[in-house]
């Protein structure tokens, strides 16, 4: 095969830590469609040789990165894990380049006691230039009837944009934008201006909290508190308060909370006091919430060894005696690291988060108002 | 949405994956036993690790052995080191077995109970609340009875503002006399809505997936029916011996261990008409249609439609190994089966004429659990002189859960020459995470109150009706199981009840 490499045992590609095998092509000034040929020819020699591997067919994850900073990228997939995506075309855009270069890895990968699969890796080199034009360089790469993600982690929206059509959905951190406002306002546009779906690392990252509150007031005789919240205190990292705006974007979305004149008042009119406060805890996202409700009884989670660590104050009032009593106890379960956090975020391309949209409108209208 | 008028549903809750189930503890009998080192306790670990276990959880262990808390969570830390899906988090492992504790005592024995109780009623004061309570049946079955009986002796069984479940390991019962019998001890003290009898083949994704590739995909049930389907194949394979099980095992035999309640399970998934609703009772009332609708056996004719074989020696994996009856603590008059062959026919308008071929082993040539269901040939073959061999949907339940499509199609070149090929999906390669283990699955769903992939009262008792019959023939019988090669896929013999045109599936 022309351009071809190397066959033999595998460096691990990115998403990929239990390849067996890889095969290799690369060629300089080619043009997408040689690309697209190459890596069915490749597949077929892999196919040749290990007929027990399945081509995997779940997801596509367009990337477009700066030259420049790709090995970070490529780290931040590696830890995905199982939930590394099926083809990764990753776009290396360079400052000046006179003509595209590519190089494609399928990489076996065992899949339990007697399967394999085979993972994908396209790695495309262009110039700026080309980032307006990057749907026709990526579209003949990508698997069709498999849903495809879009991912600018250093911030080329014009290469989203550019790609709209191709993708379904975009991966981004609201929180890596240069204030709040601006990462939920990127993320309202794309979804209403693209109609694209859009998974959000900050969302994601509270998911675990969103979680276990939920879980929370699942019992029947607990769900009333719900509508008696008067104030709510989110602890974050200092670089996530887009992850905390968000997590009071989904409560005051599911409660009905309506953003007033600098208040927020819930379903009943009555005021709910939001606060937020960084906290000095070395991981991205939230560091810890509590619920007090008017009758003084509250609810916290915060971060502890291994789990959240959650503590409950009931009241009680009986006759002319008021009392109350504290509960503290761990929830179960690990946390999930940034990488855990984007395979998350893979696996919730297939299976879409309807919570996001209102959370994230309902944050936008809290914090224009706080 | 006011005060005034809550919603019924958690408002929270939409948007999320499942949340974990309502708070709970968990009380294994037998919670030093080969099934909860090797599965249950893993599982609970993992569920821990997900953040899928309950708000408020405890784990209170059951058994004979004359351990401490300390002691017993130090034999925890070495069950789930060893055996489970991921590595293990240091610190979820040590929170994890800090809601732990155990219990020593006979099953039998008021005691056990009586200490039961107290340490149950302290988890609830810690919580503040009625913890739910689960109580897991890991011991030999002789016991089911005796611990649900004694359970509702000291006021275990029922209480009011929580719920109490109970999951029943297999085997139950192995008659229908002694399944009608547990039943009935078993409905004497809860209601059939506390009991779980848990089959863990259902917790399986291939399992559910079946139901999902049947009735959500318009491609495959207009030809569910005894018009486009041939035959279905049903087998359970395995390469490994009795091993350390023989005592168990020499007493059940292959029909009671794998046929009366896992592949009649994958029988009743494939064959059952679409439930109303995907809701426990529903699915579970049409399964019991399919095990009602099995053409009964006559054990007089019993050779026409069953076949069993036990292992001789032979060699699996170029290693030579003995045969049955060499296996320590198998007694030389066994005659128990370890390979059973059978055809039964499901007599209902879709399915009249369609047979259904169960077969189950040990020691043969390798692991696999797979449902083959083969279409008829086509009408009219075209293409002079070429075989054209019937289509076959498969689907893999072990050791890998996929599905595929046999066609045919053209060998490139200038003849119209046909071979077979396959079209694969695999759970490994179409999704992006592992399938849960089917004990993490079934133990939340317990937790949670969902029974649907649990086995009902009636539906036990008709799988033993079913079964019944073939024990009888073969009790009244002398002569000794089929043998067959340790290594081979069963007895040559099994070809026997083969339909004219029909063939076993390489295994």
């Amino acid at each position: 095969m022309a351009g071809a490499e190397s066959t033999g045992a595998a460096p691990p590609v990115p998403g990929s830590a239990t390849a067996v095998e890889h095969t290799v092509w690369q060629q300089d000034d080619v043009d997408p469609g040689a690309v697209e040929e190459a890596m069915r020819a490749l597949e077929h020699e892999r196919f040749r040789r290990r007929r027990s591997a399945l081509p995997a067919r779940a997801l596509n994850l367009v990337v477009v990165v700066d030259a420049a900073f790709t090995g970070e990228v490529a780290r931040r997939l590696d830890g995905v894990g199982r939930n590394a995506p099926s083809r990764t075309i990753l776009v290396r855009v360079h400052v000046r380049r006179a003509r595209l270069s590519a190089r494609v890895t399928v990489a076996t990968v065992e899949e339990g006691t007697t399967e394999e699969s085979s993972t994908e890796q396209v790695t495309v080199d262009i110039a700026e230039r080309h980032l307006t034009r990057l749907a026709s360089i990526v579209d003949p790469m990508v698997m069709t009837d498999v849903p495809t993600l879009l991912w600018a982690p250093h911030g080329h929206h014009v290469a989203v944009e550019a790609l709209g059509e191709l993708g379904q959905t975009v991966l981004l951190d609201s929180g890596d934008a240069a204030d709040v406002p601006s990462g939920l306002n990127d993320a309202q546009h794309l979804i209403d201006e693209h109609a694209l779906s859009i998974v959000d690392l900050s969302w994601l990252r509270a998911t675990p909290w969103r979680q276990r509150l939920a879980a929370h007031f699942e019992p029947v005789q607990r769900r009333p508190e719900l509508w008696r919240i008067s104030d709510v205190q989110v602890r974050h990292q200092p670089g996530s308060e887009a992850a905390a705006w968000l997590f009071l974007g989904w409560l005051g979305d599911r409660l009905g909370w309506v953003p007033e004149h600098g208040r927020t008042r819930d379903a009943t009119g009555d005021e709910v006091g939001l606060r937020l406060s960084p906290a000095d805890v070395g991981v991205q996202g939230l560091a810890g919430a509590t619920l007090t409700t008017r009758d003084g009884a509250s609810f916290a989670l915060d971060r502890g060894r291994g789990g959240l660590r959650a503590a409950r104050t009931d009241v009680y009032s009986a006759a002319l005696e008021h009392s109350s009593t504290e509960r503290q106890w761990t929830v179960l379960g690990a946390s999930r690291g940034e990488a855990g956090v984007l395979g998350r975020a893979l696996r919730r391309t297939l299976v879409p988060d309807d919570g996001y949209i209102g959370a994230l409108a309902t944050a936008r209208r809290l914090l224009s108002c706080s | 949405m006011t005060p005034a008028s809550p919603p019924d549903d958690n408002p929270l809750g939409e948007g999320l994956d499942q949340l974990p189930p309502p708070s709970s503890v968990l009380v294994i009998f037998g919670g030093t036993g080969n099934l909860s080192k090797l599965k249950l306790l893993p599982a609970l670990y993992n569920l821990a690790h997900d953040g899928a276990l309950p708000e408020r959880f405890g784990l209170v262990a059951v058994a004979m052995d004359d351990l401490t808390d300390e002691q017993y969570r130090e034999l925890v830390r070495e069950a789930v080191t060893r055996n489970s899906r991921r590595p293990c988090d240091e610190l979820v492992l040590e929170t994890f077995l800090s809601t732990i504790s155990f219990v020593s005592g006979g099953f039998e024995e008021d005691a056990a109970y009586a200490e039961l109780a107290p340490r149950l009623k302290a988890l609830d004061d810690r919580a503040g609340q009625r913890l739910n309570r689960i109580f897991y049946l890991s011991t030999a079955p002789r016991f089911f009875g005796t611990i649900i009986e004694q359970l509702g002796v000291h006021g275990l069984s029922d209480r009011s503002g929580s719920d109490v479940r109970v999951i029943v390991e297999k085997p139950f019962g192995t008659t229908k006399a002694e399944a009608l019998a547990l039943n009935a001890r078993i409905l004497k003290v809860l209601r059939e809505e506390q009991v779980y009898r848990i089959d863990h083949y259902l917790g399986k994704e291939t399992v559910q997936n079946l139901l999902a590739l049947r009735f959500a995909n318009g491609l495959f049930e207009p030809i569910w029916n005894r018009n486009h389907i041939q035959s279905v194949q049903i087998t359970a394979g395995e390469s490994v011996g009795v091993g350390g099980r023989a005592g168990y095992y020499d007493t059940s035999g292959a029909l009671r261990d794998l046929v009366q309640n896992h592949l009649l399970q994958l029988l009743c998934n494939l064959a059952m008409e679409p439930p109303t609703t995907f809701t426990a009772d529903d699915i579970r009332t049409e399964k019991v249609k399919v095990l009602r609708a099995i053409t009964p056996i006559d054990p007089d004719r019993i050779e026409e439609i069953a076949v069993r074989g036990r292992y001789g020696p032979g060699s699996i994996g170029g290693e030579e190994v003995r045969g049955y009856l060499e296996e320590p603590d198998v007694p030389e008059t066994s005659t128990t089966e370890t390979f059973v062959a059978l055809r039964l026919e499901v007599d209902t308008w879709r399915w009249a004429g369609v047979p259904f071929y169960i077969r189950t082993g040990k020691r043969i040539s390798r692991k696999l659990t797979e449902i083959a269901v083969t279409l008829k040939p086509v009408p009219h073959n075209a293409f002079d002189g070429a075989v054209v061999e019937p289509n076959q949907i498969v689907f893999s339940i072990q050791p890998d859960e996929h599905v595929s499509i046999k066609l045919a199609a053209k060998v490139p070149g200038s003849g119209m020459n046909l071979r077979p090929v396959t079209m694969d999906f695999s759970y490994g390669t179409a999704f992006l995470s592992a399938s849960p283990e089917a004990y993490e699955r079934l133990i939340t769903d317990a937790m949670r109150g969902d029974a649907t992939l649990f086995t009902r009262a009636d539906e036990v008792e008709a799988q033993w009706t079913v079964m019944d019959p073939i024990l009888t023939a073969w009790g009244r019988s002398s002569a000794p199981p089929d043998e067959y090669p340790a290594g081979s896929s069963g007895p040559r013999t099994a070809r026997r009840i083969l339909l004219p045109g029909d063939r076993w599936r390489a295994i």
